[in-house]
């Protein structure tokens, strides 16, 4: 048969090589990402222990994990650990970016090589570091309270429903604001000096400055680095699974949503549950990062 | 002078933090080298002790750690050269095979499932695993992950920037095919690119923990996470024993990052430098 010129059949042959470099990936991709995610959504809306077939039962998974206190419970810790991990990453990132930008002038290359010595250490290595550091009985923590105390501090720390999530906050602050530093670093030395020059001119001071000058011109960076720091604080999982180790704290308290969705699978067998879980996640994650984008557009 | 001052107060403010930062680590250190009962005495040590030699026996003693260390090296590192081949080659196609039909929507696709997030598919994933047969072997820390999304669009901005238009068609001109063309010029021109991709994706592997926990069974099999969180539910409270491996498994890589900050500091932030 021949193929005319400028059909499409025509321009695929010319462009053979294109088919055979994307096929690795593409086959990869599309067995061991794509189906996945798709499956998902399907078997979200049946009953499986992964055991014979999936049994379809349309809803019930969604209205069942909405009637579950621990699921809400699950919800409600990954927006806590989320929103002030976020919070408190972000702006010791920033502070400590805007310092070392304006005040400093040595050592500018050592800070940035310091601050990112946590990001490393692998997740579960970190929660294990911070549950010795502050385990009851040989805790530094604990320890350098007893100096101030009168007979010696014995304080439950893990064992606390209150403290399980500020620990994983901490956890989470601790490994990841190297990095937003870093990102800041970069971002405030392109802003010229001489917009904080007018500005001064102008009578602002440094808040104003900061407000006026900084924060707008830095707004896209900033954008990066809140959906950077929502993808993976909505999926946490190593940090509270091996601070609790894997039970999830007392009381639930520190399950998060991709911690209860390992437990429905692979420690209760419901795998029909956990897929319409892990759904709700996605949707989530989905739903926070476009609402970051459109706020911090808006604000531009 | 009042200049000098808040310099002066800022650079102390730094300083002060910087140390708290890094406190856990030394913690580590000085933890790794004492005995149990120095770390549960009142006060606990603040210097490095003399228990080095016998903490590291008891270590091996409890797990096979050496087994479990080596397990962590080739998996990082198979992972990651696969998706350096994987990606760098579909990026080739991507930024150089423009007029390609389906070139656009399919990097459409590949642009968008950056942002998916690997949790999503986790259940019908571990189902082909264990169809695959793949339970509790490596495969499944090694092959799928080879697909890496924001590896491919890291290298196609790469490509496009390094590897001019003009070039291959001179490459053409010459003769070479489109395979040799990848190999002997692409790759070539693209090394920090490939670089920064590498760092990234072997501390993706190295630190990865969900995964390995979901596939593995045997301790023989356990990546270095995996087998250090095993030894604190199993055995109460090793600390000596657990600080002693993560100081093992984290100070190669400290001494890597020292010596290579500036590629470590790219390829880390990758991630974050979309134009």
């Amino acid at each position: 048969m021949k193929v005319a010129k400028g059909s499409i059949v025509y321009r695929m042959k010319q462009n053979k090589m294109f088919y055979i470099s994307v096929a690795p990936f593409l086959m990869i991709f599309l067995m061991f990402s794509l189906f996945p995610i798709v499956a998902s959504f399907f078997l979200g809306f049946t009953k499986w222990n992964g055991v014979g077939l999936p049994e379809f039962n349309g809803i019930d998974n969604y209205i069942q994990l909405f009637k579950d206190p621990i699921f809400i419970k699950s919800i409600y810790n990954t927006i806590y650990i989320w929103f002030f991990s976020t919070l408190f990453t972000l702006g010791l990132a920033f502070i400590l970016a805007y310092l070392v930008n304006h005040y400093i002038d040595r050592a500018k290359g050592f800070f940035r090589v310091v601050f990112l010595f946590p990001l490393l250490v692998a997740p579960a290595l970190t929660a294990i570091m911070i549950s010795v550091i502050f385990s009851t009985n040989a805790g530094i923590v604990n320890s350098i309270i007893s100096l101030f105390t009168e007979g010696v501090f014995t304080y439950e720390w893990l064992r606390s429903q209150f403290w399980v999530k500020p620990l994983i906050v901490l956890i989470i602050v601790w490994r990841w604001t190297g990095y937003h530093f870093i990102l800041y670093i970069a971002g405030l030395q392109t802003i010229s000096k001489e917009l904080y020059d007018a500005a001064e001119i102008d009578g602002a001071n440094v808040f104003q400055k900061i407000m006026n000058v900084t924060l707008p011109l830095m707004t896209p960076i900033l954008l990066v680095s809140v959906i950077t720091a929502t993808v993976g604080g909505i999926q946490i999982f190593d940090e509270p699974y091996v601070l609790t180790q894997g039970t999830g704290g007392i009381n639930n308290s520190g399950v998060s949503m991709g911690m209860y969705l390992y437990q429905t699978a692979f420690e209760y067998f419901n795998f029909g549950l956990a897929a319409a879980q892990s759904f709700v996640l996605f949707l989530m994650i989905l739903g926070i990062t476009l609402v970051n984008a459109r706020l911090l557009r808006n604000r531009t | 002078m009042e200049k000098f001052v808040s310099k002066y107060i800022t650079f102390l403010f730094v300083t002060i933090l910087m140390l708290i930062f890094i406190f856990p680590l030394i913690w580590m250190l000085i933890l790794s080298t004492n005995s149990r009962t120095e770390i549960y005495s009142f006060p606990p040590p603040l210097l490095p002790g003399t228990e080095l030699v016998n903490n590291f026996q008891n270590l091996i003693a409890q797990i096979p750690f050496f087994m479990n260390l080596w397990n962590s090296v080739y998996i990082a590192v198979a992972n990651s050269a696969l998706i350096l081949f994987v990606c760098s080659f579909a990026a080739y196609g991507f930024a150089r095979f423009t007029n390609a039909p389906g070139n656009r929507w399919i990097f459409a696709m590949v642009i968008a499932a950056i942002m998916i997030p690997p949790l999503a598919g986790i259940i019908p994933w571990f189902m082909q695993m264990r169809w695959l047969g793949w339970i509790d072997t490596h495969w499944p820390l090694i092959i799928p992950a080879a697909a890496y999304p924001f590896g491919v669009f890291w290298m196609y901005q790469y490509i496009k920037q390094a590897v001019p238009n003009e070039l291959y068609e001179a490459c053409k001109m010459d003769g070479a095919s489109d395979f040799r063309i990848y190999i002997q010029m692409v790759i070539p021109l693209i090394r920090p690119g490939l670089g920064a991709l590498a760092i990234l994706s072997f501390l993706n592997s190295w630190q990865n923990f969900q995964l390995p926990l979901i596939v593995l069974n045997s301790t023989e099999k356990f990546t270095i996470p995996l087998a250090l969180t095993n030894l604190t539910s199993q055995f109460g409270t090793d600390v000596a024993g657990i600080m002693l491996g993560t100081s093992i498994s984290v100070v190669p890589i400290f001494i890597a990052f020292i010596l290579a900050s500036r590629h470590f500091i790219e390829g880390l932030t990758s991630g974050s430098v979309k134009s």
